[in-house]
């Protein structure tokens, strides 16, 4: 018995080492899983899950495609407000281009645009970024109309969070 | 810290001088304690941080985020799919990728309409242009989608293939280990 209990404790060092060493080595193993769970591009991926985010995002953007693909001839001022408000970027640079023909030919239309946007999905959101696919109806109606056109728009948008606030960068009509 | 426990007195008697204590002899005392220390720390760390992760419902939810939009976007495809040639092929198709209602009027189509579809000479093959889940709510879904329909007249083989754009929005629902679509319908323009 004695013997043992020398042998064992002159084994002790050892054990405890080998203790330490093996729960060292199970949390390291514990730690690069619960990174890889977390770092695969579908949890980096905040869409629908995170869903205060989500709806946030939808919002802004929805409200910022509305006001502006929304445009009367005789008061085009907020229109061009909004622009300046809520796009960045490429979509501003576009969105410019358009604008300035869109002037020259709705005063003599006497052109007006109504947008309103049926649904907006956010396909990818992080903190700052987001992807969004949004079905916009817009109608326009000009002087020789009798009745307004209507026009189903499917557009892929991206956006950037600038100051707390999202902004629209990119605008493709799909 | 129970290995540092019984380590103590152990030291104490081996230590030759009263006076300096354990330095000569065994390693410093702040070693002692701080190698079993450190171990159970990242042993406790590392073992909450992957319980965490492996339990989040958030990383759960996004991964079925994911496994929805591919399983409703192919779907989509297959139901905006149709081969004039192979009408019953075409039709299996459709039942295979839905259920509810939407399965029960599919698999109501009797020989006439089959031979209707097949009449009308048309290949219409459906691309989903882009698509995103709108919402999830456990076993249900909503996934809206920009299809590009391409249909091929061949009962006039010298005309171009006519392209249309539409928007769908598709319920999915989820039957044993499967997304299966449950509605699909386009999204009108609606101004109000």
């Amino acid at each position: 018995m004695t013997s043992v209990r020398t042998r064992l404790s002159a084994l002790r060092p050892y054990l405890v080492s080998a203790l330490l060493v093996a729960l060292t080595v199970v949390g390291l193993v514990g730690a690069w899983r619960g990174y890889e769970l977390r770092s695969t591009p579908a949890a980096q991926n905040l869409a629908v899950v995170d869903t205060t985010a989500t709806a946030e995002v939808q919002s802004e953007v929805s409200q910022a495609l509305t006001r502006v693909l929304s445009y009367s001839y005789d008061d085009p001022e907020p229109t061009e407000q909004a622009a300046d408000e809520v796009l960045s970027g490429q979509a501003r640079e576009e969105y410019d281009t358009l604008f300035a023909s869109l002037q020259e030919r709705a005063p003599g239309q006497q052109l007006v645009l109504t947008a309103q946007v049926q649904t907006a999905a956010v396909k990818e959101l992080t903190a700052d970024t987001a992807r969004l696919l949004v079905f916009l109806d817009q109608s326009s109606q000009r002087a020789d109309d009798d009745e307004a056109s209507v026009s189903a728009a499917q557009l892929a948008v991206e956006a950037e969070r600038v100051d707390g606030a999202w902004k629209v960068t990119g605008l493709t009509p799909l | 810290m129970t290995v540092d426990q019984t380590e103590e007195p152990t030291s104490t008697t081996e230590a030759p001088e009263e006076t300096t204590p354990s330095e000569p002899s065994s390693p410093p005392r702040w070693r002692r304690f701080v190698l079993p220390a450190a171990a159970a720390a990242v042993f406790a760390a590392g073992i909450f941080w992957w319980w965490s992760a492996a339990t989040d419902e958030q990383l759960s939810q996004a991964e079925l985020r994911d496994e929805v939009l591919i399983a409703a976007t192919g779907h989509i495809e297959t139901m905006n799919t149709l081969d004039y040639r192979e009408v019953d092929e075409g039709l299996d198709a459709w039942k295979d990728v839905t259920t509810g209602t939407l399965h029960d009027q599919l698999a109501q189509v009797d020989e006439d309409e089959r031979q209707l579809l097949a009449d009308q000479k048309k290949i219409s093959t459906g691309k989903v242009v882009d698509s995103a889940v709108f919402s999830l709510d456990g076993d249900t879904a909503t996934v809206v989608a920009s299809v590009e329909v391409t249909v091929r007249d061949d009962a006039d083989p010298d005309a171009e293939p006519t392209l249309k754009r539409n928007r769908f929005s598709a319920d999915v629902v989820k039957v044993g280990d499967e997304w299966l679509l449950e509605n699909l319908q386009q999204v009108a323009v609606s101004l109000s």
